[in-house]
């Protein structure tokens, strides 16, 4: 019987820790950056947290949206002035449900950093992305420094970006 | 509204809201320096129809290859008369109407950079009020989209908001009003119009004010209508010709919920951008919009590759894959003022 008592305990235990949806936990400032596995491009699943090993942008974009592709050049831009090596970028595709659309996206818009497909409950929940452009800066110790919600312009870009390298 | 608790809207969306709306004055203000801004109001108020020349055109800034493109035609409803449509295009084209969403298809093997599509129409578009509602089958109004869910959140603020209102008309004005003063509006950003994350931020555009709206009335068993189109200036802004880009950013929604035996209009986002227009928008819509769409979720004839949020502007697919807006195509309305009836 108490056996039984134990077992059951620890199952319940258990489930509530396997009924926890990923989601659970969102994206909120002075807080770790959450992650996920994603499909690349080639439809290849990628561990997003491994990217993130230096300060990084992570940008929310979809494909109807004119201003994200304006955002887009000013951070092939960035990418230029401060090197790969110093800000990562990742762009994530809300739009887009496998690496069909991502493969489009980044052809047509002809930059090389990463970009994920994001068009998924998981993924929408956690980042509450409703709206896009977001961007998001890491810093090196992976915690969200700062979100922004709207269009940028390349100085504030900039200056984000130092904040986040300094 | 008494009996509210107090809003604390998230520093996101008060930085972005104070940003955008400093930006949309701007944006706005006369080249007279000192001069008032004249915004939207009374005398928008005052119009009963405006009458416009349209020339909805589809630009292609590529070339591509087997490429499908659905463009938008103008609803016809006893607010919005289309006369003289006209299309001309490059490539095949069939016109698919429907009862909702009317679309000109075009499909082709090989596009070039250039015109694709130019749709020619007069509209007379009339000022929208609450009416009679007839003959309509409100039952399906009921059905919420993908985007449209209520959680416990929403559900608290409902029940407070609507307390122990029974009449279906003051729970709408109730709600109204809560929403408008719950939530900032967002400029130069594309949404994606989801309710409960539009409640948990405080903020958003037309879609997002209309996901909440909307999902808060049908969790009330009120029927509510989606319709989606575009916005043109104001009176005090109206050139007698312009130009707007069809697009994510200019995309506009409105509602109509059935109530009492009658269909009544609602625009929360414009009354929320514009004071003077805040008690108007209940049941009532200006006349500077064009109707294109109606309902959330929507796939055309023929079928697109991914169900459609709205379709208040051209969807274009090549390889089966939604085309980058900005970089492949872009969609703007010419518009010409022909007449104002006041």
């Amino acid at each position: 019987m108490t056996v039984r008592l134990y077992i059951t305990a620890l199952l319940l235990l258990l489930s509530i820790f396997i009924a926890v949806p990923a989601y659970a936990v969102s994206m909120k400032e002075g807080q770790a950056f959450p992650v996920f596995t994603m499909a690349d491009e080639n439809d290849k699943m990628v561990d997003v947290g491994q990217l993130i090993d230096r300060p990084t942008i992570v940008y929310f974009t979809h494909n109807s949206c004119h201003y994200c592709t304006q955002v887009i050049a000013l951070l092939k831009r960035a990418e230029a002035k401060f090197g790969a090596k110093t800000i990562g970028i990742i762009g994530i595709n809300v739009m887009a449900k496998d690496g069909k659309m991502v493969r489009r996206y980044k052809r047509d818009l002809g930059f090389q950093f990463p970009m994920f497909a994001g068009n998924r409950e998981d993924v929408l929940s956690t980042y509450k992305i409703n709206y896009v452009p977001v961007l998001v800066f890491i810093d090196s110790e992976k915690r969200v420094k700062k979100i922004i919600g709207h269009y940028i312009h390349e100085d504030e870009l900039h200056g984000y970006i130092r904040e986040v390298i300094k | 509204m008494p009996g509210l608790p107090e809003l604390h809207i998230s520093r996101r969306a008060f930085i972005a809201g104070a940003l955008a709306t400093a930006g949309a004055l701007l944006a706005k203000r006369p080249d007279s320096v000192g001069e008032p801004l004249a915004l939207p109001g009374e005398s928008d108020t005052r119009i009963e129809a405006l009458t416009y020349k349209i020339r909805y055109l589809t630009e292609f800034y590529t070339a591509d290859q087997a490429v499908r493109v659905w463009i938008p035609l103008p609803a016809v409803d006893p607010n919005q008369e289309i006369t003289n449509l006209a299309i001309e295009s490059r490539y095949p084209y069939t016109v698919n109407r429907a009862s909702d969403n009317s679309a000109v298809y075009i499909e082709a093997d090989g596009t070039q950079k250039g015109t694709c599509a130019s749709v020619r129409f007069t509209m007379r578009r009339k000022t929208t009020r609450i009416t009679e509602a007839k003959d309509i089958d409100v039952a399906r109004y009921l059905k919420l989209s993908e985007w449209e869910k209520w959680d416990e959140a929403i559900v608290k603020f409902i029940d407070m908001v609507v307390g122990g209102e029974t009449d279906p008309v003051r729970i709408g004005k109730r709600i109204y009003d809560a929403v408008v003063a719950h939530t900032a509006y967002v400029h130069q950003v594309c949404s994606r119009g989801v309710s409960v994350l539009a409640f948990e931020d405080k903020s958003g555009r037309s879609d997002d004010f209309h996901a909440m709206f909307r999902t808060m009335l049908v969790y009330k068993a009120i029927p509510v209508k989606w319709e989606q189109g575009v916005l043109l200036p104001y009176h005090p802004t109206l050139n007698k010709k312009g130009t707007v880009e069809a697009d994510c950013i200019n995309s506009h929604s409105w509602l109509r919920f059935y109530a009492g035996g009658k269909t009544i209009p609602v625009d929360l986002a414009e009354g929320k951008r514009w004071p003077g227009l805040r008690e108007f928008c209940f049941g009532g819509l200006t006349a500077n919009r064009i109707k294109f769409s109606t309902g959330r979720g929507l796939t055309l004839n023929p079928p697109q590759s991914e169900i459609l949020n709205t379709f208040s502007y051209t969807h274009a697919e090549a390889d089966g894959v939604p085309m980058t807006y900005g970089h492949n195509y872009r969609t703007f309305i010419k518009y010409e003022l022909l007449r104002k009836e006041v």
